[in-house]
């Protein structure tokens, strides 16, 4: 008897970790779980991911999730549009369907293996958006060799040279020694409704006996909202309060104008940036020295790329537009913004 | 795979539950494929150097019982050898290349010996200690060469103990791999008790007294001496409480399967001499070097001077296994200066020394001296280059007390991190076991251990210390 029990807990927690190693797997149980209203269900991102961070309970606000509007489309679609993008807009999807006039849509995310190559079609508009969001600014347009390496002209490219093809020995390690196993692990054993609870008397012992919250979260000032520590702290390239000199700024708009010009050079019409701010930005820039790193961009003479300026947009009503327990901004913020978006894509298609 | 994670508990539970489910013959290859799954899960590439020692000592371990006379050194001097150049390269290469660099540097000349871009393998210096004592054991006649290349490999990568010890003699391990072990209830309680306690101790203390010394150790000027005082006595609790509880995990781990490992600590810190603590300190690795290189250097029976020289120098070693730094060599040094100090005061001072032994509270001021001693010497061990430690050394001794006090922890966990420091030496000094003889008293309290693990825990994976050992 003893025998058998401890062959089924070892077939038990075998297929658990099994499970916990495979990241396909996990990329389709995860949304299925976060959605799911059960015991089973997962509330990680269900109030946020900076309520996943902390557990925080006076923090426990539902995301509301609604469907933006589409807009009125043309007869003949014939925008190929392309993006470089980050959660803010990845997290919205289908997003083909809410632009304007779109024939192809092709996308590619940042800091993953996901580049894609372009077979340029000239008989189209081919419009390039490089969206970024505050955070990573600093950090990815420091290096224009990897920006390039996020979209390349198939018609240039050997195939071997992107760096989502992972050679066989790189596909077994990284299933064998999943990095992302702790993660995977805990939310498959610990991430269900019924332990939330318990995560959230942990997290309320830590704030109100020892003042402490989990690394990646900051509470407001006002106690209204949570921010990402990581566009607070003042020694990370993340913040909005890192102090940012003007020779960094102008090496950022050298390269900026240095990727205009790449794109341009490789059969892009429309090229567009569009920097999304740090909800800290907005919201509360008082709570230090706010840098203005979007300012200094936008605003530099020199720079030569067009932009969406969507940050003074967003400042006229803070705190409409960012949800209170992400480190996102919510759907109105993103319509704000796709209406701006499409409003380009009007005029662009409207050009030709 | 660190101990302190979640993947290491899984893994654990579907070992320990093959282990136990598999017929004898077949543990033995399921404890090396484990072990060399758990050392892989770090880097994975790095199996090979392992393999390289494991393959060079299984052989010369052969050839060393096989033959006789000098052929015999011969054998042994090369397998110290390939297990020291292993050491050497991945752990000192860089260290000596760029001290010789900045010594030709003053003689206007450079080194033309290349800079290696190498990550040092996760516990080297264990495994490699460990591997060694074998050989030397079979070269004494102390212990048979082991003919079952398998059984050898696993006693070199034994996971339990692969990166961080305690490390092993084979006469007390070998064997161990041949014998049945039952499953015995009362065996597994006891690891289980270790096993919760020794997370208790990492994530629970050693981690959240890490908080106040990253604080004060990474910004060292905008620090007080009396923040520098408290950082300083907090990294000696965080350096017992993160080895001594990697430790106990270790061995309960060991335990549960039916293995003994050797103790490591006896609650160093009730020492009440340097000599003392070194006999309840890192006990596996004291007793390394005392075996295997103070003895064989002569040990105490030599002249004087020899002697004093003997033990000197076998502390510098000990720092030097430490780490590639001068900070280590320093913190060796300082024990190897505290442990002459003390022979000398017994040996010109006796009757001081006689009169103070009868004053009441004699053994209390011997244990503070000696805990005074230790932890000005863990400064040049927690220190990330010598001006570093210098620096720390000169903040604490300016007697400055102005600012504002910020330990990095509100003054709730502060008293919160005492009261748990004082419990765990009232436990210690009294020798207090969990009983786990009761199964219920068990249940409760390992629960109850897990259970405050979870909710006083600080999670960050934070990584064993010495681990980069």
């Amino acid at each position: 008897m003893k025998k058998l029990i401890a062959f089924i807990v070892l077939i038990l927690f075998s297929l658990i970790y099994f499970v916990s190693s495979n990241d396909s797997f996990m990329k389709k149980l995860a949304p299925y779980r976060y959605e799911v209203n059960a015991f089973w269900g997962a509330d990680k991102y269900r109030y946020g991911d900076l309520f996943g961070f902390s557990f925080l309970p006076q923090y426990k606000f539902p995301i509301i999730k609604k469907s933006p509007v589409k807009p009125d489309q043309p007869d003949s679609s014939k925008i190929n549009f392309y993006c470089m993008c980050d959660s803010y807009v990845w997290g919205f999807t289908p997003l083909d369907s809410l632009l304007f006039g779109v024939n192809r849509y092709q996308r590619t995310r940042w800091r993953y293996g996901d580049d894609i190559s372009v077979n340029m079609d000239s008989s189209k508009i081919n419009f390039l958006l490089i969206e970024i969001s505050e955070r990573n600014i600093r950090s990815i347009f420091n290096d224009t060799s990897y920006v390039y390496s996020k979209i390349r002209n198939s018609n240039n490219v050997n195939k071997q040279e992107f760096s989502s093809d992972e050679t066989v020995i790189q596909k077994i390690e990284r299933y064998v020694f999943n990095p992302q196993i702790n993660q995977n692990l805990e939310f498959n054993l610990f991430d269900y409704s019924f332990f939330t609870p318990v995560k959230e008397l942990k997290a309320k012992i830590n704030l109100e006996l020892f003042g402490r919250t989990d690394p990646e979260v900051k509470i407001s000032r006002n106690k209204e909202r949570l921010f990402y520590s990581a566009t607070i702290d003042s020694g990370l390239n993340t913040s909005s309060f890192m102090k940012i000199e003007d020779n960094e700024i102008d090496r950022i708009i050298v390269n900026l104008n240095a990727i205009f010009k790449h794109y341009k050079d490789m059969g892009f019409k429309f090229i567009y940036l569009s920097i999304i701010p740090n909800p800290v930005s907005v919201i509360d820039p008082d709570f230090a020295d706010y840098n203005m790193l979007i300012d200094k961009i936008q605003n530099n003479k020199a720079l030569q790329i067009p932009y969406l300026n969507i940050y003074h947009q967003l400042k006229q009503n803070p705190s409409l537009y960012y949800y209170k327990t992400d480190s996102h901004w919510n759907y109105d913020g993103f319509e704000l913004w796709l209406a701006q978006l499409n409003k380009e894509l009007i005029r662009v298609y409207n050009s030709k | 795979m660190l101990f302190n994670s979640l993947q290491f508990i899984v893994y654990f539970i579907i070992v320990t539950l093959a282990y136990f489910i598999l017929p004898h013959k077949y543990r033995w290859f399921l404890l090396l494929c484990a072990s060399c799954y758990f050392y892989m899960a770090f880097v994975p590439i790095y199996i090979l150097i392992l393999g390289f020692t494991i393959v060079i000592d299984y052989f010369a371990g052969i050839l060393l019982e096989e033959k006789k006379g000098k052929t015999r050194k011969i054998y042994l001097i090369a397998s110290l050898c390939a297990n020291i150049g292993v050491l050497a390269i991945f752990k000192y290469y860089n260290f000596f290349n760029q001290n010789l660099n900045d010594f030709l540097g003053l003689l206007d000349s450079s080194t033309p010996l290349p800079t290696l871009s190498i990550l040092l393998p996760i516990g080297l210096s264990f495994h490699t200690f460990q591997a060694m004592s074998y050989t030397i054991e079979v070269y004494r006649g102390n212990q048979k060469a082991e003919r079952s290349f398998g059984i050898y490999a696993l006693y070199v990568m034994f996971y339990p103990q692969l990166v961080a010890g305690p490390i092993e003699r084979p006469q007390n391990l070998l064997h161990q791999f041949y014998e049945k072990h039952y499953y015995d209830f009362e065996r597994i309680k006891s690891g289980m008790m270790m096993i919760a306690f020794g997370m208790f101790k990492k994530v629970v203390i050693a981690d959240r007294v890490s908080i106040v010394v990253d604080h004060a150790f990474g910004n060292i000027n905008s620090q007080n001496s009396l923040t520098i005082l408290v950082a300083i006595i907090l990294y000696a609790i965080q350096i017992y409480c993160d080895f001594s509880g990697y430790s106990e995990i270790a061995v309960g781990t060991a335990k549960v399967m039916g293995f003994t490992l050797m103790d490591n600590f006896n609650a160093p810190y009730f020492s009440q001499s340097i000599a003392e603590f070194w006999k309840r300190w890192h006990i596996s690795l004291s007793t390394w070097f005392k075996d295997y290189l103070y003895i064989p250097l002569g040990g105490n029976r030599v002249p004087v001077r020899q002697w004093f020289f003997n033990l000197f120098l076998v502390f510098l070693i000990s720092g030097l296994w430490h780490g590639a730094n001068w900070t280590f060599i320093i913190w060796g040094g300082l024990h190897g200066v505290y442990l002459i100090a003390g022979i000398l005061k017994e040996k010109y001072f006796p009757s001081f020394m006689k009169k103070f032994a009868s004053f009441p509270a004699a053994t209390y001021i011997r244990m503070l001296v000696t805990f005074a001693l230790v932890d000005f010497a863990w400064i040049f061990f927690r220190a990330s280059d010598f001006n570093h430690a210098l620096q720390i050394i000169k903040k604490l001794f300016v007697f400055s007390f102005d600012g504002v006090l910020n330990f990095g922890l509100n003054d709730n966990e502060m008293i919160f991190s005492f009261a748990l420091i004082i419990l765990l030496f009232f436990k210690e000094k009294f020798f207090l076991k969990i009983d786990t003889s009761n199964t219920k008293v068990f249940a409760i309290v390992f629960v109850a251990i897990v259970f405050s693990c979870y909710l006083f825990g600080v999670f960050g994976q934070k990584q064993f210390i010495y681990f980069q050992f």
